[in-house]
């Protein structure tokens, strides 16, 4: 990402000024940010769900910012997983059904592979159920599958763990990570949380990233 | 496999929403069974009248309104006109231009159920002509053949004896002193003539009470005694024509120049005439379902672009998970055209049961018969505008989707 700059409309002032920010592929990278720091604006923009007013996003090697929505879009559905605070499953589908429209938007909804995330994650018995019918760490735990089952390339959690307590977030954590790390995928997670950014070898403050706070 | 997705998140939703779904597809069910029933009876009553003429052309009667002439005499249905002197029937019979006349008597009644004096070539004469269940034409004065529903509704049999009541509603203070033996029972025919008795006409002439005016001065009756034919009068005469060209002779020489008989010809154009005068009543039927058809329609909309405000996260789920504007304009365009398939089946299904009801009634009120089942240009007009009016429906909340943009509403 370079010189990357994102203004909303209703505000005065850019509300993310980044120069640069680098992600490896496989690396994890935390990042810390407050509430309305930009934080999901940031993850909005490099998901290519925003376009930035000037500056680069390349993902793989392409730049988001050159495709049209529906490039971005089916880009997005075939090498980016997202992880919502609040999980964001679809509330009308079970967990299986929520697994194979995301592979299936990406273009895979291989019945295998969400069988094996459901053996992996425990939740076999709960294929049938409606989110409502989920506890929390389970929701968490289909949360997560979703984002790896169409295998992407790069993760982004926002606040992953802001809706669990500390015994379920860094359980959360854990899951996130090894799968992230078994699918090859690279993380970028966003918290709040310093106990959960502290367990990353590289983050950031996004406040010391974003020159538009300075 | 992209459709597959897009129809899995469709039919979930409907489920989510099953009850608003399901109001919605009644209106439209509703709408359009109210729309295929009367388009069914409009395009069977045409037929069926013009149908049901037993293969006569005209009738003359007296003086009076042809509509009036035709109802009463083909589908037993008003009042006489009046009657017309057996001179006129004469007359007409010997007419080189007329194949074939049958006199006809109105006036009794056994339980509501017409009595109709005639002669008993009515029954041979009568096209597609009338098979007996039971016994055959009536021989003498005092008997009587008895249409299939009258047979089956009152319970008469053959040999029962019956006596008739005056006038053409059922007045059981009105009841005549003779009675008539049932010797005949018709099979039914689907038309009027199922919902009436025949006697001859002689019969008619000779109940007690009935005054003739056949020339104007009155005669009764009395047993034993003939009837001199200046004293006989009918209510009309059935005529079969040799030519259409003889009709507008006939047309000419008594309606144009006569003053005493009216003839009711053509036959069809009359019942024509007849739905003509119905027509604005049934284009207000028509309208008034359109319209019930059109606010189904838009509440189908309503009810879609309502849900859409709930479903912000759930569309920018999607949109997160990699879904374009376009696949989510298709759930909603899919869920509207689903509803409305759906509140079309369910019409035809309603339209059916309205349908088998109305020709109930219908056969019980006139004894003509309706075929719920008969196809008409209908069936394909109102589902396929039912259909498109549901397309039409989806296109505002499909448009509201595709419009809306996605980090808003998923983090919002």
């Amino acid at each position: 990402m370079a010189q990357v700059v994102k203004t909303y409309r209703a505000c005065d002032g850019p509300i993310l000024r980044i120069p640069s920010l680098e992600l490896a592929a496989r690396q994890e990278l935390g990042l810390k940010g407050k509430s309305g720091s930009g934080k999901s604006t940031l993850l909005n923009l490099i998901a290519g769900i925003l376009l930035p007013d000037s500056g680069s996003i390349e993902v793989d090697g392409r730049d988001m910012t050159r495709l049209d929505e529906a490039a971005r879009d089916g880009w997005r559905g075939r090498r980016i997983g997202y992880v919502h605070q609040s999980f964001h499953l679809l509330p009308s589908l079970t967990v299986w059904e929520n697994l194979w429209v995301a592979a299936a938007l990406s273009g895979q909804g291989k019945a295998e592979r969400i069988e094996s995330f459901l053996e992996r994650l425990d939740l076999q018995d709960r294929r049938n159920f409606k989110p409502s019918r989920l506890s929390l760490g389970q929701q968490q735990r289909v949360a997560v599958a979703r984002a790896l089952v169409h295998h992407p390339i790069l993760v982004l959690a926002d606040e992953p763990t802001g809706n669990l307590d500390a015994e379920m977030a860094q359980t959360a954590l854990e899951l996130l990570r090894s799968m992230c790390r078994e699918s090859g995928a690279a993380l970028l997670l966003v918290s709040h949380d310093p106990a959960i950014l502290s367990q990353f070898e590289h983050s950031h403050d996004l406040s010391e990233l974003n020159q538009a706070c300075s | 496999m992209l459709l597959r997705a897009l129809w899995l998140v469709t039919w979930r939703s409907l489920e989510q929403h099953r009850l608003a779904g399901s109001i919605t597809a009644f209106s439209i069910a509703l709408a359009t069974s109210l729309i295929l029933t009367v388009s069914s009876l409009q395009f069977q009553a045409v037929k069926v009248f013009s149908g049901q003429t037993g293969g006569y052309d005209a009738v003359l009667g007296a003086r009076g309104s042809s509509l009036q002439l035709v109802l009463c005499s083909l589908y037993h249905l008003e009042n006489s006109p009046g009657n017309l002197s057996w001179d006129k029937v004469l007359a007409i019979r010997q007419e080189p231009l007329v194949s074939r006349a049958i006199p006809f008597a109105l006036g009794d009644n056994y339980l509501g159920y017409r009595i109709v004096g005639t002669l008993s070539e009515y029954f041979s004469a009568w096209e597609p002509g009338f098979a007996f269940a039971q016994g055959g034409p009536f021989q003498a004065e005092s008997q009587a053949v008895v249409g299939s529903w009258v047979a089956q509704r009152t319970g008469l049999r053959l040999g029962d004896r019956f006596h008739p009541f005056h006038g053409l509603n059922y007045d059981a203070g009105a009841q005549h002193e003779e009675s008539y033996q049932v010797v005949g029972i018709l099979e039914p025919t689907n038309t009027p003539q199922d919902r009436v008795i025949f006697i001859p006409l002689e019969g008619v002439f000779r109940m007690s009470g009935h005054v003739l005016r056949g020339q104007g001065q009155e005669f009764v009756p009395r047993a034993g005694q003939p009837i001199p034919e200046a004293a006989q009068e009918v209510s009309g005469v059935l005529l079969k024509l040799k030519s259409p060209q003889a009709g507008m002779h006939l047309d000419q020489l008594i309606n144009r120049q006569g003053h005493s008989a009216t003839l009711a010809w053509p036959i069809a154009r009359i019942v024509s005439e007849l739905f003509l005068r119905l027509e604005w009543l049934v284009q207000l039927m028509k309208l008034t379902t359109v319209l019930i058809l059109v606010v189904a329609a838009a509440s189908v909309s309503a009810s879609l672009c309502n849900t859409l405000q709930e479903r912000r996260r759930e569309f920018a789920i999607l949109r997160a998970l990699g879904a374009r504007r376009l696949f989510l304009s298709a759930v909603i365009g899919l869920e509207s055209m689903l509803i409305t398939l759906l509140g079309t089946f369910g019409g035809f299904c309603l339209y059916l049961g309205l349908m088998w009801l109305v020709t109930r009634w219908l056969r019980f009120q006139t004894g003509i018969q309706f075929d719920p089942w008969a196809l008409h240009p209908g069936l394909v007009a109102v589902p396929a505008g039912a259909l498109a009016l549901g397309f039409l429906s989806g296109l505002l909340p499909t448009m509201l989707v595709y419009r809306r943009t996605l980090a808003p509403d998923l983090h919002g």
